[in-house]
């Protein structure tokens, strides 16, 4: 057996170890460790294909910054929180294993009962080379042939990046954002929460908020907009401080507000 | 041979004006909802949304009959766009009308702007998939429009409804397109190519004269059906879609039962029919048992459900296994050619269309009149209709419609559009079109009774409550005028959609590529 094939195996056994333990592993964490283990395995298959460019991406997207974003996440989220993964469910359990062990079977009997030879591609080593290596190749569907996907696949990126807000932003907050035209400034005494200020202190204009219209349905729990409050008022404490008089009116305002 | 720098053609932007459309309109809401204060956004961004879907329907006459591909075959303009265009856009203005006031003033205030944005992009997703000339478009169109229902499922996240039926929504839905895109990989492995007719061709000489069936491309089949049924919520892939369709905000519903439906029917028919034509004895079966199961269960659960908005959502899992119907009978008769002998539309691929388009309006009409409700303090359920003809007797009366449509009453367009299904069916000629023609009928009389229910419950029962007045001018506008499609259409004009439909064969032709290839 020559040594690249030898490679190969091992390669493609730890990937899937690996993929496995992701699974199987109890903590998050060393399921994300796990990740990343298979992520190094598929890299160095994609070298072993040719395909340094892909692997290079592979490490630097996947394991530089979508593994380590997951990382983040999970050490920001209380481990008791998480919900019970493996004990309960059985019934869901065994039918989701069975299942899965269907689709083993049927993509197994595919490899192994193929008649149908797959047909070459057109990136070809020789057609590679002919441009002047697999990154110009890429390069170059990229950017003639799949031109409109990679377009449309920005266009996925900005309905993320519009949704993220929409689903994250603080309601009350957006409310105010919204309303004083783009202005987005969380420094102003007025942008986070004009309530807690004295009378006085209200504004050029005497403009109060718009106070999140109750409708139908109750709103947030109390205590979880108190908190969200808070969390801004402080924020703002550290920002705004533009000279210590304006400072110091607005705080002794906001604890006068409290009490 | 790789693309060839030298000498390359530019893309042909004349022909995807519609869908441009749509993007330039995205992106002047995306604009208009950062510039403008709050207060206007109500006002112009609708009246922008609106001119916008306009305008892009406006537009499809300028794709219509030329039958092109640009940027290398990946966009395509035939009737199969055309038409699933039209539907889908019209969908997009029904939408903009129903939900206009409601995101505007129930739910606490859904900010508008962003809704419409999203809105948008979803729509221009699924006009992606039904101009798709590629695998690789139809998925990331598909993740384009699927991607944007999911934020728009979450839209009203006071509700915990809301937020748990966009999270079942959005974990099965990008586990569905894992599989979708496997699938999509195992063609591509067996052909060398992603472009749908390249993988025709070479289906059709792989499985030239052979009896023995290739276990690779069965496996790439089936991955790519159950990715693709999960799309269009077919059982058993169905497990999201009361939740979704129940939690979500109700204009939000009407939306997502049609336009991510549309475009996941868009991707089967350009999958199934345009790129795995060749293997066409295998997927028929599994389609027609899809479909069965399909409509079986949609009608059965929805007998249940005292929930009008749940009920709804069940009985478009129904609708959903009627159309497939019209995919299972699909014969090309005399195999599959690919050099441009295809010239009759297909009975039943064209009859599929024409239902999607009367699904399109009655089913948007009746959320419509749900959401017309929650306008005026009423609830879902079944109570809350009571005595509806008495206090609001147009307001009933256009619901009676919509779900006398539903059923397939004559002489509604959702009888015409049923009575297709069931000829293109019968007209297969085959047991299994039989049984699913007769599987129709039964299944019909089965949703007569939860239809006719709320029918009976708005007519009969005494009113419970004085209703709140409020004014929803849009709102009356956009029901009057899906009423009035509903009772009109199917008599009137329907020869003329069905022939419009009956162009979508046209896709199968060699289309003419512009410029060599650009």
């Amino acid at each position: 057996m020559p040594w690249d094939v030898l490679v190969f195996y091992l390669l493609a056994a730890v990937c899937v170890l690996a993929a496995g333990g992701v699974v199987v592993a109890t903590n998050p964490v060393h399921s994300a460790i796990f990740l990343v283990l298979c992520f190094f395995n598929v890299a160095a298959v994609f070298v072993m294909l040719g395909a340094e460019f892909l692997a290079a991406v592979q490490i630097i997207v996947y394991t530089g910054a979508i593994l380590v974003l997951v990382l983040f996440v999970l050490m920001l989220v209380d481990p008791d929180d998480l919900p019970e993964f493996h004990a309960a469910r059985p019934v869901q359990r065994a039918v989701g294993v069975l299942l899965g062990a269907i689709l083993l079977l049927e993509v197994g009997a595919a490899i192994l009962n193929r008649t149908v030879v797959g047909q070459q591609g057109n990136a070809t080593p020789a057609n590679v080379a002919a441009v002047g290596g697999n990154v110009q190749a890429l390069g170059r569907n990229l950017y003639t042939q799949y031109l409109l996907p990679f377009e449309i696949v920005s266009l996925v990126l900005l309905v993320g990046v519009v949704g993220a807000i929409v689903l994250a932003l603080p309601e009350r907050l957006g409310e105010r954002v919204g309303q004083r035209r783009a202005t987005i400034s969380l420094g102003h005494p007025r942008g986070t929460d004009v309530a807690a200020l004295p009378p006085g202190l209200d504004g050029p204009d005497g403009e109060t908020p718009v106070r999140v219209a109750s409708g139908d349905r109750p709103v947030a729990t109390g205590s979880g907009r108190r908190e969200a409050t808070s969390e801004l008022e402080a924020t703002r404490e550290l920002i705004m401080v533009r000279d210590a008089d304006e400072r110091t009116v607005v705080g002794g305002g906001r604890d006068s507000g409290r009490s | 041979m790789l693309v060839e720098l030298s000498n390359l053609p530019g893309p042909d932007w004349g022909l995807m004006l519609p869908q441009l459309a749509v993007f330039g309109l995205a992106l002047v809401l995306l604009f208009g909802d950062a510039f403008m204060a709050r207060a206007q956004h109500f006002r112009v961004l609708t009246g922008v949304s609106l001119v916008g879907y306009g305008l892009a329907t406006a537009l499809l006459w300028t794709q219509d009959g030329r039958n092109e591909a640009t940027f290398f075959g990946l966009f395509r303009a035939d009737g199969l766009t055309v038409f699933l265009s039209l539907v889908i856009l019209v969908a997009a203005l029904l939408t903009v009308m129903v939900s206009a006031s409601y995101v505007d003033r129930l739910e606490g205030r859904m900010p508008i702007g962003e809704f419409y944005v999203l809105l948008a992009f979803s729509v221009l997703g699924a006009l992606m998939v039904a101009a798709a000339g590629d695998l690789v478009m139809i998925f990331v169109g598909i993740e384009l429009s699927s991607l944007a229902t999911y934020i728009l499922t979450a839209f009203a996240k006071r509700r915990l409804g809301a937020v748990e039926g966009a999270l079942k929504y959005f974990l099965l839905g990008i586990f569905a397109s894992a599989i979708l895109v496997y699938g999509m990989a195992w063609i591509y492995g067996a052909t060398g190519t992603t472009d749908l007719d390249g993988i025709a061709r070479a289906l059709q000489t792989a499985t030239a004269g052979d009896e023995f069936l290739e276990p690779s491309l069965l496996l790439a089949l089936l991955l790519t059906i159950v990715g693709l049924g999960f799309k269009m919520a077919a059982v058993p892939f169905h497990f999201w879609t009361p939740d979704a369709y129940d939690g979500a905000a109700t204009p939000v519903t009407a939306f997502m039962s049609v336009v991510p439906k549309a475009a996941a029917f868009a991707a089967t028919i350009r999958l199934l029919v345009q790129a795995l034509g060749p293997m066409r004895d295998d997927w028929l079966n599994l389609i027609a048992v899809l479909a069965f199961v399909t409509m079986a269960f949609g009608n059965v659960v929805a007998v249940a459900q005292r929930n009008v908005k749940r009920m709804l959502a069940y009985s478009s899992i129904a609708h959903t296994g009627y159309m497939m119907v019209g995919l299972a009978v699909y014969r090309q008769q005399g195999g599959f050619d690919v050099g441009g002998g295809a010239t009759g539309g297909d009975q039943g691929v064209t009859s599929l269309l024409y239902y999607i388009l009367a699904y399109t309006v009655m089913n948007i009409g009746a959320f419509a009149v749900v959401a017309w409700l929650q306008h005026r303090g009423r609830g879902l359920t079944l109570d809350d209709f009571a005595g509806l003809a008495s206090t609001q007797p147009l307001a009933a009366a256009a619901m009676t419609v919509f779900l006398l449509s539903l059923m397939g009453i004559p002489p509604t367009i959702g009888f015409r559009a049923k009575y297709e299904v069931i000829l293109a069916a019968i007209n297969a000629d085959t047991a299994a079109g039989l049984a699913l023609a007769i599987s129709i009928v039964v299944l019909s009389a089965v949703s007569a009774f939860y239809y006719l229910r709320v029918v009976a419950v708005m007519y009969f029962d005494e009113p419970a409550r004085t209703p709140r007045t409020e004014s929803t001018p849009l709102l009356n506008v956009g029901i009057g005028a899906m009423a009035v499609a509903t009772l009109l259409l199917g008599v009137f004009f329907s020869g003329q959609l069905i022939d419009l439909a009956d162009r979508w064969s046209r896709a199968l032709t060699v289309v003419a590529q512009a410029g060599g290839g650009g």
